[in-house]
């Protein structure tokens, strides 16, 4: 057998060293062109493709929701499409955007995925130049006056100028705690915390009996530990936070260092653990939380999913514990930390919505999968019935009364209130952050924690410095 | 020295004439030359396609606007990244971070494995088996061990624990962990009253780090500096021993003089771990609290991926690293030929 020659040999490697540049240098270019070609050609043939003949494989991507929820809305989804299979992959918020980034430079993105309002995971101003105008492909399915389908304001809120990125799957709110009742209960504390002695007094009592009372993680990048200071914010000057996020008053307000400095008595009053700025939101507080090691946490209307008997059982066993025996969750509205009579009101908007790859190969079956969970009362009744979000199609409600409930008779009321409360929050939650700003309130967070060393005020001047407003949209 | 007087063909340190042969030589070198380019040229092409296209790629993504990403449209705008770098305190701190984990883990690493190789030299019940405890921390991945680390290092881990039974710290009425108070005493008096039991803060992150990685690699310097002292002349050591130096002097004055070249290939592997350090402090602390325990590494990161994919800026930092990493690499290099025995010599022969 004749071997190869030097010469061969090097010829191969320049030539593929030539093709893998010219795929390289050219796959750019080649995907705008291809991506142009899609948005023009739905815009004309969204009619003929309105019934979707679709089949295939379509692989969405996302930080949310939870793989078992999903997996619900794609069985459901299955039913009436058996021939296009849905490929999910479920990411931690930190790795969704490293993991998007990279794929999309190579090429391998895929065909549908998350997109939020705002924030700095999944926000349209980072990944809504990968997906395509959903306007002609909404338009043609659901006909003129297609976004008043929608709850108010949430397909604005998933655009870029008058390109609609994603379609909403549904909203949230965020601006509450959630409690174990169970806890609660047993302890002899009462649900309802309405002023800042009011929770030390609960704090106290979970201490006494070797209970954490409230678990928060800051060793992250990701803003849920901004959460409290906005409820705090709201609650010493209701319109400060908002006005501060258009540019009207400084991170460096009086407010915001007083904010500050409540968050650190709320430390040394042992309300936030001493571990906050040691762990993180996601796992260890929610962890903390479904283990029932801590009795409060603070998170959005999404968690509201664990409180079905199923989803609990399996959180609490993917939180470590052995046998699970599932407890009553429930909503709390956020005491009035500063004493001035104001408390803090939900913030929210349109949670997430799908987007559509402008490089997608699998048009067909990822518009029909797309519409089908956004635009459908079938869909839209899984969402609902997932309670992960506020349904994003008007007049669609969970089936409260077939969720599976641990405690149904005080949770339904309970929960129908609090979706109620969040698909009228006026305040949004994400929208107007620029992920600088939610990024140097993270480190604001963090320092006032973790830093006795720094004042409040200094941490709110560093603030202010890293922070960008977003353009007016 | 008598050797001043020496003519430099008598010196032993002078190279020997190169062989020059005849004709028939240098044709076989014309003969071999185009056969071994051509076996190299695959290799070449294919590292230089890589690794030098994407350094300067990168090279010319730090010229585009500092938040550019794609798929935007670029245009180059020249070095504004590298200015807003000079400019960036986070830039400076993460280098300040770069230099102290450096120095300590280069001066605990080399003492530490000096110290367990000379005792593993000598005659150690079970010895074999403390080799294998000692270098096991080095084949562990950083993901597998960080949990534990961030588990070991916790509020109510384990270090905490030791403390609070060695009557270090207690449990306050709220739950959280304080100093008792002579300890408390001692601190304020050194400058660190604002330090608590909580050692993911801004005061004690980055040593954290420093103290895992220390640990997850102290096998490496052990097995470096074990198999250098074992090239060591036995006649060295019993020359010292019939002089009547003890242990201590003969491993001071004896061994450790001799391992030089190996302390500086711990430096250099040092200062490069130091430079591209990023797993242990994005999985323990994510380069926090508040930036406390960041390097360029985990910068470098946040700013192409965390946050807001600043490509252009991410790009420059980059740049900023690979020629942080060249001069230090050069520095070293030249300070290890320097270094040379040989070179020593032939400096005091000079002289």
């Amino acid at each position: 057998m004749r071997g190869f020659t030097p010469v061969a040999v090097t010829a191969l490697a320049v030539g593929s060293m030539v093709a893998l540049t010219a795929c390289s240098a050219g796959g750019g270019e080649a995907g705008a062109t291809s991506g142009e070609a899609t948005s023009a050609g739905g815009t004309e043939t969204s009619a003929e493709t309105s019934a979707a003949a679709a089949s295939g494989t379509v692989t969405w991507w996302g930080w949310t929701p939870d793989t078992p929820v999903a997996e619900k809305y794609i069985a459901a989804f299955n039913e009436v499409y058996p021939d296009i299979t849905i490929q999910y992959t479920n990411y931690e918020n930190a790795d969704y955007a490293p993991t998007m980034s990279t794929a999309f430079q190579t090429g391998q993105g895929p065909d549908i995925f998350d997109v939020s309002a705002g924030g700095n995971v999944g926000g349209k101003q980072l990944w809504g130049d990968y997906a395509m105008d959903l306007t002609p492909v909404a338009q043609a399915e659901l006909g003129d006056g297609w976004k008043d389908m929608f709850a108010t304001g949430y397909v604005d809120q998933l655009s870029v100028g008058d390109k609609v990125v994603a379609l909403p799957l549904g909203g949230v709110a965020a601006g509450f705690f959630w409690i174990d009742k169970d806890l609660f209960d047993k302890y002899g504390v009462p649900t309802e915390l309405k002023t800042y002695a009011d929770l030390k007094k609960a704090c106290d009592t979970f201490q006494s009996n070797g209970v954490q009372c409230f678990t928060m993680g800051t060793n992250s990048t990701d803003t849920f530990s901004t959460e409290l200071l906005r409820t705090i914010t709201n609650s010493i000057e209701p319109d400060y936070y908002m006005a501060a996020l258009h540019g009207d008053r400084s991170w460096d307000d009086p407010v915001m260092v007083q904010a500050l400095d409540m968050m650190r008595q709320m430390q040394d009053d042992g309300i936030i653990g001493q571990d906050a700025t040691s762990i993180k939101q996601y796992p260890e507080s929610n962890n903390n939380f479904l283990s029932q090691k801590a009795a409060i946490v603070q998170m959005g209307t999404w968690y509201a999913q664990y409180a079905a008997k199923e989803s609990m059982l399996n959180s609490m066993e993917g939180a470590g514990v052995s046998n699970p025996v599932p407890f009553t969750m429930m909503p709390m509205v956020s005491p009035d930390f500063a004493g001035k009579g104001n408390i803090p009101q939900y913030v929210g908007e349109a949670d997430y919505g799908i987007a559509i790859n402008q490089n997608t190969k699998n048009l067909e079956a990822a518009k029909t999968f797309v519409m089908w969970l956004t635009a459908t009362k079938e869909g839209q009744q899984d969402v609902a019935n997932a309670i992960d979000l506020v349904p994003g199609l008007v007049g669609v409600e969970a089936d409260w009364n077939n969720l599976g409930l641990v405690s149904p008779d005080i949770q339904i009321p309970a929960f129908k209130k609090l979706f109620a409360d969040a698909a009228a929050a006026k305040e949004s939650r994400n929208l107007y952050i620029s992920a600088e700003t939610g990024n140097a309130q993270v480190i604001a967070v963090q320092q006032a924690l973790a830093d006795r060393s720094v004042s409040s005020q200094d941490i709110a001047k560093q603030a202010e410095a890293d922070s960008v407003d977003l353009p007016a949209q | 020295m008598t050797t001043s007087t020496a003519t430099a063909s008598d010196s032993p340190l002078k190279p020997a004439a190169r062989s020059r042969s005849g004709g028939g030589a240098r044709t076989g070198h014309r003969h071999r030359t185009p056969s071994g380019l051509g076996w190299i040229l695959p290799g070449f092409v294919f590292v230089f396609g890589l690794i030098y296209f994407s350094i300067g790629y990168s090279g010319y993504i730090s010229l585009l606007p500092w938040d550019w990403r794609p798929p935007r449209p670029a245009s180059v705008v020249g070095l504004d990244s590298y200015v807003r770098a000079f400019h960036s305190a986070l830039f400076w701190t993460s280098l300040r971070h770069t230099l102290v984990f450096f120095v300590a883990a280069f001066v605990v690493q080399t003492t530490m494995g000096i110290v367990f190789a000379a005792i593993l030299h000598s005659r150690v019940y079970a010895s074999t088996f403390f080799k294998v405890v000692i270098f096991v921390p080095v084949v562990i991945a950083p993901a597998i061990m960080a949990p534990v680390h961030r588990r070991v290092f916790a509020v109510d881990g384990p270090i905490n624990w030791i403390l609070q039974h060695l009557g270090l710290l207690r449990v306050d009425a709220t739950g959280n962990r304080i100093w008792t108070e002579w300890v408390g005493w001692l601190l304020s008096h050194v400058g660190l009253g604002s330090l608590t039991p909580n050692w993911i803060q801004p005061a004690t992150a980055l040593w954290v780090i420093i103290a895992v990685q220390i640990w997850s690699s102290i096998g490496m310097a052990f097995i470096l500096f074990y198999a250098s002292m074992g090239q060591i002349d036995p006649e060295i050591i019993q020359a010292a021993r019939i002089d009547g130096a003890g242990n201590v002097r003969t491993l001071v004055s004896v061994v450790v003089p001799n391992l030089r070249p190996t302390i500086l290939s711990l430096a250099i592997l040092n200062a490069i771990t130091a430079l591209k350090l990023f797993d242990y402090p994005y999985l323990i602390t994510a380069g926090g609290p508040a930036h406390s325990s960041e390097f360029l590494g985990t910068y470098i990161y946040a700013e192409l991926f965390g946050v807001s994919q600043h490509f252009g800026y991410a790009a420059a930092l980059s740049i900023l690293l690979l020629f942080l990493a060249l001069g230090v690499s050069i520095i070293m290099s030249l300070s290890a030929r320097e270094s040379r025995p040989g070179r020593r010599i032939a400096r005091e022969w000079r002289a």
